[in-house]
């Protein structure tokens, strides 16, 4: 028997989120081909932007926390059995905030010595919003409710497409990308690239994600176009066979695409420069390792512009293994997100790589009666890169109190800061101009801020 | 005997009929093998020539020019047969068979058209041109019979397909029965399993099927333990797959997995006990012929569900601090496992207000009120009195949770749709009473039914299909709500179920990978040794699956039903949910784990209680392509083998001499993994 043993289940790895009806009108059928562009140019000419997806719904209540007397007043009061000590956390000094200090929960070492030398910086209280929102207007007024606030698989389609709509049909990576996926040829399949299972995310209009596998490995067995072999020249014959049924037809479809492209980014991951930078070895370390990889190859894949989407999931942390939990994956956040900036920077990338996060949402300020904390709303959030204005804090920190300014009720706080103007912000660094990302973020003009500055 | 001299134009008669290839579904009642053709008596070519002047009247000119060249080898007895085609300015079409024999001496070569002798050639080598045929797919073969008793020799076969291929109708009983068995379990096992199920008929298969016997999964652990091993993370799996895979109660087997993608647990962090998801899937089991009313109720106090989605421990708000009760199994009982977001008809559409909006099934104040109602339960076998024993239970992750009534939420409760639990009920009425009202809710009739016939059947079933089947659920004929065995029924035997339906291009569904497993293991004849198996989890795409029993990613199952594909699927309106899925690297994973266990003859994580294939039944006959691809129509593709499928499949195995079965047949196996009548049931 030669079976391979399975790889360690003990990673948290998430296969995404479902996604509602996602519709294209661009030309999505038969095969996609890849074509090279002429000349992928200069490190100044390449950007990528690199979705950290964490699934679940991240408690930023413990990302991120004020260390000023009254502000840590509040969070301990607060929190109850979730409050972190003053020596479990990671000080930080944001040099926009006036002096008031704040902290990163103490697992995020890493990240926070990346903050303070100005590659990476924090976005506070982040979430879908329907239009900018008061709190007694959320009391008063359901409009201002996005919709299904709270629940998990609705909050990641609207973060993923960027707008506090139900029925989105495109993520904003997607529609971000089809602004610029011109300069990457025609049709270049490398352009949204998943290293996590497929996204709502990437899906454009036109733009449609290749999933990777982080394991590297490409390939059917059974085939080899150049092959003469039996099997080999019957499994084309069988996959370009005529078929009406639309299902068979689209069965067909998928195993053409990963044949194609299987050997395009087999080849460019065989021929690019080896990395030096070690990633921890954990499920985000080995997505954002082949994400380095392919950067690193992208000359061979031909691309300008590339959006990366990985992700980790475990972060629904309701019961009493939050504090367990949230150490572990934060610390593993921080460690993934600092080897990654150290591999562009040995890449001569640092300036051209922004990796960021996102959450479904932010989770409950006191604790459940299980020790852990059920969902919230708005939460903070990373960006990292040598582009990134690093050592600041953005966006407007929330007041730590239940039924406090900020908060909807039980601790959950009314975002400040809306995910189009989040993602709008790192549209503007990746390169698209005023017309362009208005048309990505048709919403954007709900709000009174376009971008933010943090990168 | 006339002997055939250079150059002497010969015609061969004959009515070369092509062979019907694959299956065409009509309602006519033909033998998949039975061949139209006339008959013929070339025997020899003395009657060949007698026959001339008929046959030429009747089939047109066909001309032989045969070419003897003087060649003798000194190998082994071996004759190698090419062909090749073209074709005529009047749409026939020219056949050019080429062969060189081998140390056959002087024998004489047959020539087998479609396995019936059309005539003969002599020599060591050759050409032979078959005239003026028709469309439709030829086999050839040349063979000796030796003159004193020599062994035969055959060619290789080859196979050709003038024109397109000619689709052939197979028996409707038959395909009726191994659709039913697409359906109602993981597909055919054999032909004797087809032939069983087309004797009994679909309705008391069915019902067989509800009465069949079924071994619990805590057995499979007992086994475990007597053999001397300690129960480890892997025997879970084993026990799933040993039910899937060898459970008589096939039907149940099925109906279970279903349920256990509707109601999700998941031990994908991994963080569940053995013993909990043993336990849970015998629940599954065990609820899956019986009341929905029951079944949430099983589900609600399952300790593996309280520990999933919380309810274990859940205590009651404190408003002093102002911590309120744990929502998560609130919420997703009702978004998930009852009634959705959204109201809905009878057949499965959304209802829309006078504006044309979704009309919500609840809101946040609505999860409140059942979060309350679900509070105050914790772990079986502990003092309930003991208001300290709730802050530190002993587990017990096999029995139902039981209440601790002063960690109880005592309000009253909101409810759905205006339903409210008084103040001051025990955790018990609480509970009862808000699993009635989730249970009467009008949506759980679509809700359930629409999902069971995803699952089964078909992923876009008509509305009128939905409606028939909630009304079974809201009364199964005898006045009684949440009847699975009437719906499933109902489902299996519904004419959109029963009728085959071969020219829709949207019909039917994708099969998850873990049912084409089973499938595959079955049609293999996969053995287990001793009750016990070594297949462990296969959910990773890059590997195996990309699916494995109670693994999925999240509460929301492997896939969204509401998953539609980019292209002409979602264009048509169409959801083809088990696609979400098919990732590039799961497609490439999978099939590429088919093929190692088609190369490995066998599957398992460990030598010991590794499964081995039987495959004698197809090893036997892969010789002989037609027979061998009759077989692989029903077992594998339930009679809905294409043409084209059939074709390829064909003349790639007889580029392989007939005498190397293993080999012939291995690649035809790897062939049907990708095959599309493989992935989609129809």
């Amino acid at each position: 028997m030669n079976t391979r043993l399975s790889p360690s289940r003990r990673r948290f790895v998430s296969l995404g989120a479902l996604a509602p009806m996602a519709l294209s009108t661009g030309m999505l059928g038969g095969l996609i081909r890849s074509a090279f562009a002429q000349n992928a140019g200069s490190p100044g000419d390449y950007k990528a932007l690199v979705a950290v997806f964490m699934f679940g719904g991240n408690d930023g209540n413990n990302l991120l926390v004020p260390l000023d007397n009254a502000g840590f007043t509040d969070y301990s009061n607060g929190r109850g059995s979730l409050a972190l000590a003053r020596n479990e956390l990671a000080a930080i000094n944001p040099v926009n905030t006036g002096g008031r200090p704040f902290a990163f929960h103490g697992s995020m070492d890493a990240l926070a010595s990346l903050f303070t030398s100005g590659q990476a910086a924090a976005i506070a209280n982040v979430g879908p919003l329907v239009k900018p929102t008061a709190r007694s207007q959320w009391q008063n007024d359901d409009s201002f409710s996005p919709p299904n606030l709270f629940s998990h698989s609705d909050q990641q389609s609207q973060w993923q497409a960027g707008a506090a709509e139900t029925g989105a049909r495109t993520g904003w990576g997607g529609r971000v990308a089809d602004q610029i996926a011109a300069l990457n040829g025609v049709q270049n399949i490398a352009t949204a690239v998943a290293v996590n299972g497929r996204s709502f995310f990437q899906q454009g209009t036109s733009v449609v994600p290749y999933a990777v596998s982080p394991s590297g490995y490409f390939g059917f067995e059974s085939y080899n176009p150049k092959s003469t072999e039996p099997v080999s020249v019957a499994f084309g014959e069988m996959i370009n066979a005529r078929r009406s049924h639309l299902f068979e037809l689209a069965w067909n479809d998928v195993i053409k695409r990963g044949i194609t492209t299987q050997q395009v980014f087999q080849d460019a991951l065989n021929n690019a420069p080896a990395l030096v930078a070690a990633f921890p070895q954990t499920g985000l370390g080995d997505q954002l390792k082949t994400v380095a990889r392919l950067i690193a190859a992208r000359t061979a894949l031909g691309v300008k512009r590339q959006v990366y989407f990985c992700s980790i999931g475990g972060f629904d942390t309701h019961g009493i293994d939050q504090r367990v939990d949230q150490a572990e994956l934060l610390g593993n956040v921080s460690d993934s997100l600092a080897a990654f900036y150290r591999a562009t920077v040995e890449l001569n990338l640092a300036n051209n790589v922004t990796a960021f996060t996102m959450s479904d949402f932010g989770r409950d300020f006191p604790a459940n009666g299980n020790g852990g904390s059920d969902h919230g709303w708005g939460s903070h959030h990373l960006v990292v890169g040598g582009a990134v204005q690093g050592n600041r804090l953005y966006g407007t920190f929330p007041t730590l109190r239940v039924n406090g300014p900020d908060d909807t009720s039980g601790g959950r706080w009314i975002p400040t800061t809306a995910t189009e103007q989040y993602a709008a912000t790192l549209a503007k660094w990746f390169g698209l101009s005023a017309a362009e990302i208005a048309t990505a973020f048709p919403t954007l003009n709900r709000f009174p801020v376009g971008t933010l500055g943090f990168v | 005997m006339p002997q055939v001299s250079e150059l002497d134009p010969i015609t061969i008669m004959g009515d070369f009929s092509p062979v019907q290839t694959s299956t065409q579904r009509t309602g006519a009642l033909r033998h998949a093998s039975a061949l139209t053709s006339r008959p013929t008596r070339a025997a020899d070519f003395a009657s060949i020539l007698r026959a001339i002047a008929w046959w030429r009247f009747a089939f047109g000119a066909m001309v032989i020019a045969v070419w003897i060249a003087a060649a003798v080898s000194a190998s082994a007895a071996a004759i190698a047969l090419s062909a090749s085609s073209t074709k005529n300015a009047d749409n026939t079409w020219n056949v050019r068979l080429q062969y060189t024999a081998t140390d056959i001496g002087k024998a004489t070569l047959r020539l087998l058209v479609n396995g019936k002798r059309v005539g003969a050639v002599r020599g060591a080598s050759g050409q032979v041109t078959l005239s003026a045929m028709h469309d439709g797919s030829y086999s050839f073969l040349l063979q000796s019979g030796g003159p004193n008793g020599a062994p035969r020799v055959s060619s290789n076969e080859v196979q050709l397909t003038l024109g397109a291929p000619v689709t052939q109708p197979v028996s409707e009983t038959k395909r009726a029965a191994a659709r039913l068995l697409m359906q109602a379990s993981f597909g055919p096992r054999s032909m004797a399993d087809i032939d069983a199920v087309e004797a009994r008929g679909a309705a008391a298969w069915i019902d067989a099927q509800f009465s069949a016997p079924w071994t619990t999964h805590a057995a499979y652990i007992d086994r475990v333990r007597l053999s001397g091993e300690e129960v480890g993370e892997q025997h879970p799996n084993e026990a799933i797959w040993q039910n899937l895979i060898w459970g008589d109660a096939r039907l149940r087997a099925r109906v279970a997995l279903a349920l256990s993608e509707i109601m999700v647990i998941s031990n994908i962090a991994p963080d569940q006990k053995n013993e909990a998801l043993i336990s849970w899937m015998d629940m599954l089991y065990r609820n899956a012929f019986g009341n929905y009313r029951k079944l949430l109720e099983d589900v609600t106090l399952h300790p593996a569900m309280g520990y999933y989605l919380n309810m274990l421990g859940n205590d009651k708000e404190d408003l002093a601090t102002g911590r309120m009760p744990n929502e998560n199994y609130g919420r997703e009982v009702l978004q998930l496992f009852s009634i959705g977001l959204n109201e809905l008809n009878a057949d499965g559409s959304i209802r829309r207000d006078g504006a044309g909006k979704a009309i919500p099934t609840y809101d946040q104040s609505v999860v409140q009120g059942f979060a309350a109602a679900f509070t105050g339960w914790n772990f079986a076998g502990n003092n309930v009195s003991d208001s300290k024993k709730f802050d530190d239970p002993t587990e017990n992750w096999t029995e139902p949770m039981r209440a601790w009534n002063m960690r109880h939420s005592s309000g009253p409760k909101k409810l759905l749709n205006g339903a409210a639990l008084p103040a001051g009920q025990t955790a018990e009425k609480d509970l009862s009473d808000a699993l009635d009202v989730i249970a009467s809710h009008p949506n759980v009739a679509p809700f359930m039914a629409k999902r069971l016939i995803q699952f089964l059947v078909t992923s876009n079933p008509t509305p009128a299909y939905v409606s028939r089947m909630s009304a079974v659920w809201n009364n199964n004929g005898q006045g009684v709500r949440g009847d699975l065995k009437a719906v499933v029924r109902a489902i299996l035997l519904d004419s959109e179920a029963r009728t085959d339906n071969p020219s829709s291009t949207s019909y039917g569904k994708v099969r998850e990978p873990m049912v084409k497993f089973v499938h595959f293991i079955n049609a293999m004849q996969g053995q287990s040794k001793n009750s016990r198996n070594s297949i462990w989890w296969l959910d990773s795409p890059d590997d195996y699956l990309g699916q494995s029993p109670l693994l999925a990613p999240s509460v929301f199952n492997f896939f969204s039903p509401f998953f539609t594909r980019v292209g002409a699927i979602a264009q048509a309106g169409l959801v083809v949910p088990e696609m979400q899925l098919v990732t590039d690297t799961q497609i490439v994973g999978s099939a590429n784990f088919f093929t190692r266990m088609i190369n490995d003859h066998g599957v398992g994580f460990r030598e010991e209680h590794a499964v081995n294939f039987d495959t004698a039944q197809w090893e036997s006959i892969a010789g002989e392509s037609n027979r061998f691809l009759d077989q692989m129509n029903w077992v594998w593709f339930a009679g809905a083998m294409s043409a084209e499928t059939r074709d390829i499949i064909s003349r790639a195995m007889n580029k392989v001499n007939p005498s190397e079965k293993h080999e012939r047949m291995e690649l035809a196996f790897k062939l049907a993994v990708i095959a599309p009548e493989f992935s989609i049931q129809r």
